[in-house]
């Protein structure tokens, strides 16, 4: 399947021939929705330095901790910014289709790298129907002069994956009917125009329908973005900081949006949209929804009443009605901004808008990087953010009025607020004081002095601490430690580290996860004191070796980093993060991409101390999720080659048992885990399945999938039992539910493993690591670490599950004088006896 | 860490769960065998000046028929700071009993076939939703919790 999918994309074109420099008059496509750009009066068309060109070479790749472009992409230019649209094809996941930004970057000075952090993102209609694009055209390269333009054309097709009557049918349970129906096909053509003006710092698109049928479509639109970086940040937000709004009882659940931003590593990204009505005005207020790292953007649907007015057929108000008449054609703009910081974004957007600004320079006192959050006075409202260079200089354009700023940065305190006047036309000088912060540097070796890396906690004394993630909610987002922790810092294999914290008085304690001892001796007691009120502190710690575990390494089997859409923990961090662990193999399982953690541990000189092993979360949307490793990425496919579980564009999804069987076809040996089985993303709960039969009674129609064909009226027959193992523990302890259905399967000839993972999506706060699968292996050295003996060993059991105790248990049987006889059986084994004999298990803990 | 309490669990009846419902009943009366620790020792290791608790039990069944166990092994009192918050727990992996002569597990406790209990449950009717349960399916939505 694999090799077939690869042959696809090669058969895909990009059209780059007769490139015309105006722009919209290339040669006739008839799968194009021909838009007059010039005549539409919403692109610049002055100067020279745009360009468009088919990437041919990975020198022309912008690179970056979340990089996704390849060869056969198109790569837009000007003197300012650049973006990578992908190439046609199929890339399962959220966005499901190519023709879309992957990548985007500033242009920066010859030799620096690139630091692209953006996802990727799509636009849907009707509730869950996509473009599939088949077309990726330039139109014009900018060799001439004006704009760099080029043009994704693709067909109508149903999202596989996000269908929102049937994501709230099924995952929420919410049984609802939308009054526009996603499954019913949509006789548009739809193109969405990439336009990349000389000396501009945005791409502006805009995507045309064209309704071929004789009757008006109602098209609700919704952008998805998967933002890459965190720090999203929402001006007309009731949330009123970085992040996305909180999932509470608060009315932040639909909020109001008219632009988003999120701050990157020495990049910002902004989307814009304009008014379906006018598209020189900006939208009045779009409904936007945020989860980690994703928002949806329901346009111009305002809040979640807008939303909800789309499941009632009574409604006499639709926000966000985007109707095409029978045989016209309508278009949609908005602006995808690239600047340094999220000030640099609301530049744009007020300098597109002809807002009247004056300017603030700001200084901060202390030289180095600095985030300065601009408030307006008279609301309270957080309007901006400035990242300063390293010093401590930024700007930003403001509306004339009062604000406040202050300046911080990690691990420091608040700076004293400035208030200052902003007059139009004016520039106004800012002088800020960083707050305070100290140094704690911890370096860590073995009993042998030889460093060795290792996690540093540090708690504050007393507990808890005076400040948390709220107090930097309007700087930078805070991910907490767990355990009410000030700071948690990995220790690198050079065993040095230095964090900082605010001015105070702490605990230390050095951990190396649970094969080590913990620092110092009095924990848990108490932890090393600190005291940070007036100086930097250094303190020197030993952890050693305290279990060993010949024959057993450790893996936490469920993984999440950057490339997954929900997490935006760079490979770099969650390498170390679990170097710092312990942990013996790392296990990469993104949402949909085959990620490969091997070039991060042999950058971080590792790889004698913790193996990798290449996997990926199968997800579904609608019916549970799925890990398997161990996997081969292939980087000349999307997402590295991640396994399409929905069928392909035209077949149904697969039913699990063409899931499973699937997976093993294209990757030979892989285990396949049932992930959190329980709960709303969960197979067993969601197929509605009889665990003592493995029946299930969920409705194929209603997860997009055709009926199986020994379906009886008892058993839809959607999961059958091709999976090997099952994720008993997701998180530091074991869920009952789970522990349940995996004992009535093992009492019912279903042995399959259990599991334990994390689940981990954060650096810090979900306890990366904890829960760990220990298997059984020949070779336990992680530089021969072999990913397919460790595979085999978890498809036998032989393995156990843990959150810090270290296990063994053997099994032997008794004689009549209650003395042992014949070999001991390790976990995994089979002890044969005669009925009613004695088994002596032995535990070892 | 300490581990204070030492389980073995088997085949018993009101694991199963039926028509995609949760079944998290876990009665301590489940468990085929048990054993509290009431002070887990403590041992140095050897060649270092670190300790480590160290614990080794033993457990004598009787299997009747064909089973398998499986071995639990976790704390009650302390928590496992600073790795994490929560109090220690393993479990191994079944180790299988064949009692039967067969050199196999193969004479399952749960037979197969056995008649379904419930029947297809229909979907309920659309509805309109309320501004809260919109929200509430939302939530829920974006926030996949799973147990």
């Amino acid at each position: 399947m694999q090799q077939a999918r690869l042959v696809v994309a090669s058969l895909v074109v990009v059209l780059a021939g007769c490139p015309k420099p105006g722009g919209g008059g290339g040669p006739t496509n008839p799968r194009r929705c021909e838009v007059d750009l010039k005549a539409t009066g919403l692109f610049s068309y002055e100067g020279s330095g745009a360009s468009a060109k088919k990437v041919e070479s990975a020198a022309q790749l912008i690179g970056g901790s979340n990089a996704q472009g390849r060869n056969g992409d198109v790569l837009l230019q000007n003197d300012k910014v650049r973006v990578i649209v992908e190439q046609p094809g199929r890339t399962v996941g959220p966005t499901l289709s190519g023709g879309n930004i992957v990548d985007a970057d500033l242009v920066r000075p010859e030799g620096t790298a690139g630091r692209d952090a953006f996802g990727r993102m799509a636009l849907f209609y009707s509730l869950g129907r996509l473009s599939s694009v088949t077309d990726l055209e330039v139109l014009s390269d900018g060799s001439q002069g004006g704009p760099a333009i080029i043009a994704a054309s693709g067909k109508d097709v149903a999202h596989d994956l996000l269908n929102l009557k049937l994501l709230l049918n099924n995952v929420a349970g919410l049984p609802l009917e939308p009054v526009i129906d996603p499954s019913a096909p949509v006789n548009v053509r739809l193109t969405t125009y990439f336009v990349l003006s000389p000396g501009e710092s945005r791409v502006r698109m805009l995507s045309a329908f064209c309704n071929d049928s004789s009757e008006t479509v109602k098209l609700p639109l919704i952008e998805l973005m998967d933002v890459g970086a965190f720090e999203l940040f929402n001006p007309g937000g009731c949330q009123n900081g970085i992040g996305t709004s909180k999932l509470d009882d608060t009315n932040c659940l639909a909020d109001k949006s008219k632009w988003i931003a999120s701050q990157g590593d020495g990049v910002a990204y902004g989307l814009r949209t304009m008014s379906f009505r006018d598209a020189t005005k900006p939208v009045k207020a779009n409904a936007a929804i945020g989860y980690g790292g994703v928002v949806g953007l329901f346009l111009e649907g305002e809040n979640l009443q807008g939303l909800l007015s789309w499941f009632d057929p009574a409604a006499e108000i639709r926000p966000g009605s985007f109707n095409v008449l029978a045989k016209e054609k309508r278009h949609y703009v908005r602006d995808f901004i690239i600047a340094k910081d999220i000030a640099g974004i609301s530049d744009v957007i007020q300098a597109t808008e002809g807002t009247a600004t004056g300017t603030a320079e700001f200084t901060v006192s202390t030289p180095g990087e600095a985030r300065v959050s601009i408030t307006e006075v008279s609301s309270g409202l957080m309007t901006t953010l400035v990242v300063t260079d390293t010093q401590g200089k930024g700007r930003a354009n403001l509306a004339p009025g009062e604000y406040r700023a202050s300046a911080s940065k990690e691990g420091t305190t608040i700076g004293t607020a400035a208030t200052f006047t902003i007059t139009e036309g004016q520039t106004t000088q800012v002088a800020l004081t960083q707050g305070t912060s100290r140094t704690l540097t911890v370096n860590v070796k073995n009993l042998a002095n030889s460093p060795v890396p290792a996690k540093v906690t540090v708690f504050c004394t007393p507990a808890p601490c005076p400040f948390d993630a709220q107090t930097w909610k309007q700087h930078l987002l805070v991910d907490p430690p767990e355990m009410g922790a000030a700071a948690v810092g990995y220790v690198p294999v050079t065993g040095q580290l230095t964090l900082t914290l605010p001015p105070g008085e702490y605990a230390a304690v050095v951990s190396r996860g649970p094969e080590y001892s913990t620092w110092p001796d009095a924990w848990p007691m108490r932890g090393e004191p600190v005291d940070l009120r007036t100086t930097n502190a250094t303190i020197s710690a030993v952890v050693d070796r305290v279990v060993e575990t010949p024959g057993w390494m450790s893996a936490d089997l469920h993984v999440h980093a950057v490339a997954s859409s929900d997490s935006a923990v760079l490979n770099e961090l969650r390498a170390a993060n679990f170097l710092a662990e312990g942990v013996d193999v790392l296990l990469s399982t993104d949402h949909e991409v085959i990620t490969d953690f091997a070039p991060v541990v042999r950058a971080l000189n590792a790889e004698n101390l913790m193996a990798t092993m290449i996997g990926e979360e199968v997800t579904t949307f609608t019916h549970g999720h799925f890990n398997t490793f161990p996997l081969k990425r292939n980087p000349e496919l999307p997402n590295g080659g991640a396994f399409d579980h929905a069928g392909g564009e035209d077949a149904p999804s697969m039913r699990m048992p063409q899931v499973f069987s699937g997976i093993k076809a294209e990757h030979p040996g892989a285990v396949v885990q049932l992930n959190h089985p329980r709960g709303s993303s969960g197979v067993l709960s969601q197929l509605k399945v009889d665990t003592a039969t493995l029946a299930t009674h969920g409705d194929p129609a209603q997860f997009g999938m055709a009926p199986a064909a020994d379906a009886t009226a008892n058993d839809t027959k959607l999961l059958g039992d091709g999976f090997d193992a099952v994720e008993t523990a997701n998180g530091t302890g074991p869920s009952n539910a789970v522990l349940n259905d995996w004992m009535t399967f093992l009492s019912r000839g279903t042995v399959r493993t259990a599991t334990g993972v994390s689940d981990t999506h954060k650096p810090f706060s979900d306890a990366p690591g904890y829960s760990r699968t220990y298997a059984k292996v020949v070779n336990d050295t992680p530089t021969t670490f072999q990913p397919a003996q460790f595979a085999e060993a978890i498809r036998t059991q032989q393995a156990f599950v843990t959150n810090g105790p270290l296990l063994q248990v053997t099994a032997k049987k008794l004689d009549g004088a209650m003395m042992p006889v014949g070999a001991a059986v390790g976990i995994g084994g089979t002890l044969s006896v005669a009925a009613n004999d004695a088994v002596e298990l032995t535990v070892d803990v | 860490m300490l581990v204070d309490r030492l389980e073995v669990f088997s085949h018993a009846t009101g694991r199963d769960a039926v028509n995609g419902e949760t079944n998290s009943t876990w009665p301590d009366a489940r468990a085929l065998d048990r054993k509290i620790i009431a002070t887990p020792p403590v041992e140095p290791v050897a060649g270092t000046n670190l300790r480590r608790m160290h614990l080794v039990e033993k457990f004598v069944l009787r299997p009747a028929k064909d089973t398998w166990y499986v071995v639990m092994a976790r704390g009650t009192t302390r928590t496992m700071r600073p790795l994490h918050g929560n109090v220690p727990i393993a479990y191994s992996n079944a180790i299988l009993i064949d009692a039967d002569g067969s050199g196999r597990y193969d004479d399952f406790p749960l037979k197969p076939g056995q008649p379904l209990r419930v029947p297809n449950v229909p979907a309920p009717k659309p509805k309109v939703p309320t501004t809260d349960e919109l929200g509430n399916a939302i939530r829920k939505l974006i926030e996949h919790r799973h147990d």
